[in-house]
Parts: structure tokens; C-alpha cells; sequence
């Protein structure tokens, strides 16, 4: 690295700045999702905890905050997920909607994954930067957030972002780690942290194992790194989760089983919908293929062709740590068949290594007009990610021959009930007052958010759920996943009409198809 | 080897990033749509079939033309009975209605931007009776017990001791398929007979399994049986896989009862449905 370190350090805290800004001007726009609802319903309960715990202490009470029922109350609803990022989306919302009305409630909710992404955008640059120039940390940053998915999910006050966010910034804390001890005990937190966000990061040892008994070989040290996270990281795990204070083992028990049992949903994949095991094993491959742009994918195999040609004599093999990122997040899905109702969200920690290794592609080609280059290779992503924009979960990208060419091929088109954000103009304009609406898979508490933001009129109903709900609505609509096809033949059924009355798109592929029934004579 | 690299990914990125940026350019737009719906509307005849094609475009085929696509039509059980299909495509694809054998002759084929219209010609079989149309002419039994009409809001639906037969939009392998939806009940039988139903050469039908949430709780088979004036003439076990899986039997013409069991040796989460015609 030529770059001097101030330089690289000022220009890494700009990318964290314009990835915070890109993802929170995004996030003003984008529709929220099903799981959103819930952490909608969970954030304030975890921080009243916390905002209780001054008032407590002031009235000299602080036991009375650790008392098993103020933990359950607080803390009992949504336990299957840990606590960290709905504390966070919690405060968030305390500090930034009700104390000081910068942002609205959605917003505030969504700023800590933000934020936490954008640390993400940041160890990718300085990720590459350290081992190339610049431009390539550059590339790289801009690469790990415009992949139209990721960037999707970075905006939500969800999980999905944030852990990938967190794998990839524990990765970089143990890389610095290895020469550096300052950073033992860091990584130990952010481990911690890591856990405390999602059950992906226990996952974390078991790379990050693997690579250190490669590097053994050659600096025959034991690196101390893993003993902090294997005291620190539990340690900060428990204290961001207090449900499990009480009933440890059995609490813990219950989490791990949730998991490892969990519910097998729908997934559209190549025509099939999978709900049951085993789930195919091309699936996250080839996903990932056809949902991350193309020219990231081939600079990425550049990178991965110009490393392994590389004399690097680097100790703490870099690049195999990255290549095995790039790869393990995937392959834990593949090697486990686990569950795939998440498309492409359970292994978004791929992308932000294969960005670092298409940065390393771009150093190796980019002898000449490097700027334009730079560019030109980013160019495509960032369109992508743009113009999907609110619709990135639908996103297919060349490889898949874009959206249409992923319906021809049977691909799933969305899930988590958000495309409704594009029907709310038509129906706001055109349901009568009080009108009785079936919102599909749209939850209530997505319906109670967009009211609050009024983004929808606050007279509209909720017919519920299923048949009943469809019976008694005057207008419904379906949001497109093939195992939701019978919603719609249920509205034909009940409102005698097969035409729609407006269908939301992206790219002429329908996402959602929403029907009025006809007024009775 | 560099320079090559180079310039290749140049190439790639210039090329993608021009897919991405005309992507929604290239879908069909409104007018496409509507001037395709315009020459259906004009040349369509009652008892014309209209697809589109792909499946996945079919709602936006629907929101141009649906006002001339009943309810009957979107879940047509097949082809069989229409004698013409207009069909919409988009992107060089065909309908499955329109590449079977039935198919006679291509009439026209008229291109609207990117939506092309094509009016096929087929042969088509006489339907003499319908029996997911009569089905407020049955009577039911379900076991010993007999199944009551809900009334005349909606016609055709019979309220049994568990469960509700009616004519219905199935879902069966995630495509539309009218029928009569007769969910088994436990260990009974359900019979479904329909009095003075007019006979051809032929009686025919489908049966399958509606609802994804069914077929991805249990796979048990269901016994179809088909009785004409009290004979059993079809007596078939019919297996989750087999989907919307046909049947046709040899009828003498003229009046006769039909009546259809239905009945599971594994009932849990049987919501079985068909549909038949007698043909001339």
C-alpha cells in the first residue's frame, strides 16, 4: 500500500459517511417488510428496559430492573431472535424519532442497520485499500453495498444486513488481530456483538479456525485472538441479551431448537416450490450468480486468478481468509440443506469478499486509466441497485437475463409482504372510505406504520387473514410467490372478476395484482 | 493477457450496465397491451379461449382483457371444449393450451410492440352437461349424513358435517382449475350424484389435490369412484403426484345418474377437488 495511513483512514470514514447516507436516503423510500413489523412491535419493549434502568436507579430501585419479571416483560417477545439489534432499533427510535425529531418512526428503527452496514462498507475498503491502492478500496466498498439485495436488506430494521455487516467486520478485527494485539480484545467484542445479532456468527469460529491452522504453518504461533473471543465474546452475548439471564440452559436450548428445527417456508426456485427438505444443492450458488451483477462476479474471478498468482508473502494469508469468506457463507447453507425461505439473505456475508476479491481483480487490470476503469466496473452494480430501488429483493440481474428472464426460469419474486408500498398510492386514492381491504401477506403491524408515516389513510381496514378475510374485503390483492397463487383465485371466486385493477411491477414482471370487487347493482 | 482481461471487462460492464439501464424500456408497455386486447375485443366470439403467455405475465394479460375472461375461463380444467384460443405472448413464448395436438391451424398472427397476438383454430368437444356448473343440482352425502345447500347466495355450495363442497378455483400444482372442491372427511364417503345428467360418447374430467398447504402436510392418496345409474364405471386411487390428473370414460347417450366417491384411506389434509363434463 503506497497511500499514506492518514489518507487511507480519512478516506475510509468518507466511504462509511456516503454509505450511511446512500442507505438512510434509501430507506426513506423503501416499503417495509413482514419481519419488520414484529421487531416494529419488539424495539420499544427492549429499550423501555433500558430506559428504565436511570429511572430505577434514581429512585433507588436498580434491582428491581433485574428482576426476572421486569426481563420477561421486557424482553419475552421475539426471543427466538437475540436482542442486540432490536435494543438498538429501540433506542434508535427513542433518541432520533421521540426525543429529537430528526427521523420519522421507520427511519429511526432502521438507522442502527445503517449505520453497522455502513462500518461493513468501511473494513471492506480499508480491506483492499491495505492491500492494494485506493481505487481498489474504493471499488471494493462500492461493490459490497451496490449488490441490489444486500443493499435492500441494509436499509431494513431486520437482521440480515447487520450480521453480515458484523461477519465481515470480525473477520477484518481478527485479520488485524493476527499482527496487532490491540485488536485481540476487540475482536472478542465485536464477536460478541456478532452473536448478539444473530445465530450466523457461531458459524465465525469455525472459519476463522480453519484459516489459522493454515497459517500456523508459518508463524507457528498460537494467536491469542481466539482466546478473547472464546471469553469476551460470550460474555458480551449474554450481557446484550438479558432473556437469557433466567432459565440460562434451558432459554438457550429452546433458541438453538427454534433453529435447528425451524419451519420450512416457500421458496420458488428453478420452477419447484420447495417447502420441504432436502433443499437443492445448486441453490446458493447459482442464486448468487443471478442475483449479484455480473461484472462483479467475473472482476471477482479476476481477483481470485491475480491472487492465487500472487507472491504474497503476507503470514497471515490474506487472501485465503477472504476467499473462504467468499465461499463459507454459502456453503454452510449447501453442506446443511438447510432451510432456503431466505433466498439470498442467510449468505449476503459473501458479497462484501467477493467485492474485496473483485477489487483485487480490478488492481490486476487496471494498469492504465485506472479511474475509468473504476467506473466502468462499478457502473452496472450501482444502476442495478438504483433503479430496482424499492424492488431490490425482486432484483435478477444479466446472468438470470434480468427480472423476466428469472420469472421465465421460476424464480421466487419477493417475500416478506413489502411490494404493498407501490398499491398504497392506487388505493389510497381509490378505496372508498372505511373500505374493507385484504392485505395478504402485509401485517398488521406494517399496516400501523405506514398509517403513522401516512402513507396510507388511516379509515382503511384489515379483513384479517385467509379465506375469511378475502371473503369479506371490497378490495384484496396478492403479492406474487407461487405458492400464493390460490389468494388470487380466491378473489376471482369471491368478486366474480378476473381483471385487475392494478398490478405493480418491476420490470413487466408482475409483484403484486390488486382487484376491486364490483359494486352490486 | 492483461490488456485482453481489460478489455473484455470493459465490454462486460458496458454491456450490463446498458441491460440494466433499458430494462424496463424492454418490457411491453401499456399501449402494447391494450392494441392486443383491442384486436381480441374485436374478433373474440363466446366460447373463445384467451391465455397468456408466459403464465407469470398472465395478470397483466388480464388487467388489457379480463373483463372477457370469466372466472370459468381462467380456471378452464383444459382446452378441450374451446374451439378457438387467442393467445398473448410476450418475450417469444407459447401457452401450453396452444401447442397440443388439438391444435388445427394458426388463423392469424399480428404483432403489437412487444405483445403478440395469435388466434388459433382446434377441434373442440361438444359439452352436453357440466357438472362443476350443476353442481347446485347434486345431492350430497357424506357418510349417512346428507349435506344441506347453503342457499341461494351461493349457489352450488353444500355444508356437510366438517366440511363445505362447492364449486370452486382450485389450485393444483399452483395453476387455476374450476371444480368442485369435496374435501375428504375422516373415514367417510363422500357421494356426489347428480339425477338426469345428459349423456354422450363420453364422460370426462380431472381430479386433483387443491391447496400447496395440503399437499405439503400429507401425500395420502384419494379413491375416486364414478357410478353411472348405479354402476361403478371408473374406480381409481389418485396420488398427490399425478397432479391435475385426467380421466375418461365410454357412456352410452343418453339421461342418466351419475354419482362421484370420494373417500382417503389417509384423510388428514385431503382437500380434494375435480371436475367432469359428459361429452357428445
Amino acid at each position: 500500500m503506497s497511500d499514506s495511513p492518514t489518507k487511507v483512514k480519512l478516506t475510509a470514514w468518507l466511504v462509511f459517511a456516503l454509505a450511511l447516507a446512500a442507505l438512510m436516503l434509501g430507506s426513506r423510500t423503501q416499503g417495509n417488510t413482514r419481519d419488520e413489523g414484529y421487531y416494529f412491535d419488539a424495539a420499544p419493549s427492549y429499550s423501555g428496559w433500558y430506559a428504565e434502568l436511570p429511572r430505577n436507579l434514581v429512585h433507588g430501585q436498580f434491582a428491581k430492573s433485574f428482576s426476572r419479571r421486569a426481563v420477561d416483560r421486557a424482553f419475552s417477545y421475539n426471543h427466538e431472535h437475540p436482542a442486540l439489534m432490536k435494543t438498538l432499533f429501540g433506542i434508535s427510535e427513542r433518541i432520533f424519532h421521540r426525543s429529537l425529531p430528526l427521523l420519522n418512526e421507520q427511519e429511526a428503527f432502521r438507522l442502527p442497520t445503517n449505520i453497522v452496514v455502513a462500518f461493513m462498507a468501511m473494513c471492506v475498503f480499508l480491506f483492499a485499500a491495505r492491500k492494494g491502492s485506493l481505487a481498489g478500496g474504493l471499488v471494493a466498498a462500492t461493490l459490497s453495498l451496490a449488490a441490489p439485495r444486500l443493499f435492500f436488506d441494509a436499509q431494513l430494521s431486520c437482521f440480515d444486513a447487520p450480521i453480515a455487516a458484523l461477519w465481515v467486520i470480525v473477520v477484518y478485527a481478527y485479520f488485524r488481530a493476527l499482527d496487532d494485539r490491540r485488536w485481540g480484545w476487540r475482536t472478542g467484542i465485536l464477536f460478541g456483538l456478532a452473536l448478539a445479532t444473530k445465530h450466523n456468527a457461531f458459524f465465525l469460529p469455525i472459519i476463522l479456525g480453519v484459516h489459522c491452522l493454515w497459517t500456523l504453518r508459518k508463524t507457528r504461533r498460537f494467536p491469542t485472538v481466539f482466546v478473547w473471543m472464546a471469553t469476551l465474546g460470550p460474555l458480551v452475548y449474554l450481557a446484550c441479551w438479558p432473556w437469557l439471564w433466567f432459565d440460562t440452559v434451558a432459554r438457550f436450548r429452546e433458541y438453538v431448537a427454534f433453529h435447528v428445527h425451524h419451519v420450512y417456508y416457500n421458496m420458488e426456485y428453478m420452477g419447484v416450490n420447495y417447502n420441504k427438505p432436502p433443499s437443492p444443492l445448486s441453490f446458493t450458488l447459482f442464486m448468487e450468480l443471478i442475483t449479484m451483477p455480473l461484472t462483479t462476479s467475473v472482476l471477482a474471478l479476476v481477483g481470485i486468478f491475480a491472487l492465487a498468482k500472487s507472491r504474497d508473502n503476507d503470514a497471515r494469508s490474506p487472501f485465503l481468509l477472504i476467499a473462504l469468506n467468499a465461499i463459507f457463507p454459502m456453503a454452510i447453507l449447501t453442506l446443511t440443506r438447510a432451510p432456503i425461505f431466505g433466498a439470498t439473505k442467510h449468505f449476503h456475508a459473501s458479497i462484501p469478499f467477493l467485492a474485496i476479491l473483485a477489487a483485487a481483480g480490478y488492481e490486476f487490470v487496471a494498469q492504465k486509466r485506472r479511474v475509468v476503469l473504476a467506473v466502468l466496473v462499478c457502473a452496472p452494480a450501482v444502476i442495478a441497485t438504483v433503479r430496482t430501488h424499492p424492488y431490490g429483493l425482486s432484483d435478477y440481474t444479466l446472468p438470470a437475463g434480468g427480472v423476466p428472464g428469472a420469472a421465465d426460469l421460476g424464480m421466487n419474486r419477493q417475500f416478506w409482504g413489502y411490494t404493498v408500498s407501490g398499491a398504497l398510492p392506487w388505493i389510497n386514492q381509490h378505496a372508498p372510505k372505511n373500505a374493507a381491504i385484504y392485505w395478504h401477506d402485509t401485517n398488521q403491524s406494517q399496516i400501523d406504520m405506514d398509517k403513522k408515516l401516512k402513507l396510507m389513510r388511516s379509515d382503511l381496514r384489515n379483513t384479517g387473514l385467509e379465506e375469511p378475510g378475502v371473503r369479506a374485503s371490497e378490495i384484496a390483492f396478492v403479492e406474487h410467490e407461487k405458492h400464493f397463487n390460490k389468494y388470487e383465485y380466491w378473489i376471482w371466486d369471491f368478486y366474480g372478476i378476473t381483471k385487475p385493477s392494478l398490478i405493480v411491477d418491476l420490470d413487466g414482471v408482475p409483484l403484486l395484482t390488486l382487484y376491486q370487487r364490483p359494486k352490486t347493482p | 493477457m492483461r490488456t485482453a482481461l481489460t478489455v473484455a471487462l470493459m465490454v462486460i460492464a458496458l454491456f450490463e450496465s446498458g441491460f440494466e439501464l433499458t430494462a424496463s424500456r424492454r418490457a411491453p408497455q401499456k399501449s402494447d397491451w391494450d392494441a392486443a386486447a383491442a384486436e381480441v375485443r374485436a374478433g373474440f366470439r363466446p366460447g373463445d379461449l384467451i391465455v397468456t403467455a408466459p403464465t407469470w405475465a398472465d395478470p397483466i394479460g388480464r388487467s388489457a382483457i379480463g373483463d372477457l375472461v370469466s372466472v370459468e375461463m381462467a380456471g378452464h380444467a383444459d382446452t378441450d371444449r374451446y374451439a378457438r384460443i387467442w393467445e398473448l405472448s410476450i418475450r417469444g413464448a407459447h401457452a401450453p393450451e396452444t401447442t397440443g395436438s388439438s391444435i388445427e391451424r394458426v388463423i392469424s398472427t399480428n404483432e403489437h410492440g412487444r405483445v403478440t397476438v395469435t388466434l388459433y383454430q382446434k377441434k373442440a368437444a361438444n359439452v352436453l352437461y357440466d357438472f362443476t356448473s350443476h353442481a347446485a343440482d347434486a345431492r350430497i352425502v357424506q357418510g349417512e349424513h346428507p349435506c344441506h345447500p347453503s342457499g341461494p347466495a351461493t349457489p352450488g355450495r353444500f355444508n356437510c358435517a366438517g366440511v363445505t363442497i362447492e364449486p370452486r378455483t382450485l389450485e393444483i400444482d399452483y395453476l387455476p382449475r374450476r371444480g368442485i372442491l369435496a374435501p375428504v372427511d375422516g373415514q367417510k364417503t363422500t357421494s356426489i350424484e347428480f339425477a338426469d345428467v345428459t349423456l354422450g360418447s363420453s364422460l370426462a374430467g380431472h381430479m386433483g389435490l387443491h391447496d400447496y398447504y395440503s399437499r405439503k402436510n400429507a401425500d395420502g392418496p384419494v379413491d375416486f369412484i364414478v357410478f353411472i345409474d348405479g354402476k361403478s364405471t371408473l374406480t381409481t386411487r389418485y396420488l398427490q403426484k399425478e397432479n391435475w390428473r385426467s380421466f375418461n370414460i365410454a357412456t352410452a347417450p343418453g339421461l342418466h345418474t351419475v354419482r362421484f366417491d370420494i373417500a382417503s384411506p389417509a384423510p388428514a389434509w385431503r382437500t380434494f377437488g375435480f371436475h367432469a363434463e359428459s361429452r357428445q
